[in-house]
């Protein structure tokens, strides 16, 4: 899975691109994992390029959540497509992870 | 009524290759963009089910998967030869409340594919799983 990464002192701006689905699940951890075991960093996923998310790409957020709050780094997420805030909703997951609709707000957020 | 039939190897990879033939279809059948959200992420879900239960419970040699489009509803049977195995009965309810320390991982597939769709039925007949879901084209089916 193609993701560009910005670093900004201890924020980093992650972009995936396409599809967050079975396939992409091991790549998209392997290359997020490593921003969110450091203490006191933070990490804001701009969604704007996904365009699917299923119930595996759930399951890597989840863990990267779950890893975040073990290191106390700041993660969110921002610009969701409708159809893919539906999926957070009946899921939860929007109480999971703090969602902003611009990737400015989530940057402010956790800055 | 148009139909569009399609079958797959027991394989994630047949996956997208499957979404696009459907993505076709929808589009020569003006479904919504949310509507064929909601018909590619349910087949997604259950068909990455088959596979993952197909493995453990012996072999599932295809996946058919039987659209028909009508003016108001969408209509999608998928079938399989493997283990009997009802999806609506047999996966747990996830606790959607946990915070994020106690969330199980996993088990969100069927809640999707049953709150996104307006009906879900299981049958087994002739050594076969088959579902059957309804999408209305019109209203989303999580707000009723």
């Amino acid at each position: 899975m193609e993701i560009s990464i910005e670093e900004r002192d201890e924020l980093r701006i992650a972009k995936p691109v396409g599809r967050l689905d079975s396939d992409a699940l091991t790549s998209f951890e392997s290359q997020l994992t490593g921003h969110v075991e450091l203490e006191g960093s933070a990490l804001v996923i701009d969604f704007s390029s996904l365009d699917y998310v299923s119930s595996a790409g759930l399951r890597s957020i989840l863990v990267l959540a779950k890893k975040a709050e073990q290191n106390s780094c700041k993660f969110c997420l921002a610009e969701l497509s409708p159809e893919i805030m539906e999926i957070f909703q009946i899921t939860g997951f929007h109480n999971i992870v703090p969602i902003h609709d611009s990737v400015q707000d989530a940057i402010e957020t956790v800055s | 009524m148009n139909k569009l039939s399609l079958r797959i190897k027991p394989d994630i990879s047949e996956i997208l290759p499957m979404q696009k033939e459907i993505n076709r279809f929808a589009e020569t059948e003006g479904w919504s963009a949310g509507v064929l959200y909601q018909i590619d992420l349910s087949l997604d879900e259950l068909a990455t089910n088959i596979l993952s239960y197909g493995q453990t419970g012996g072999q599932v040699d295809h996946i058919d998967i039987l659209i028909t489009s009508a003016p108001d509803s969408v209509r999608i049977e998928i079938s399989d030869n493997g283990v009997a195995f009802n999806p609506l009965k047999d996966a747990p309810i996830p606790d959607l409340d946990a915070p994020v320390a106690t969330r199980a991982i996993g088990g969100l597939g069927v809640h999707i594919v049953r709150t996104v769709m307006d009906e879900v039925h299981y049958r087994r007949e002739d050594g076969k799983n088959f579902l059957t879901l309804v999408k209305q084209r019109n209203g989303k089916a999580t707000e009723k």
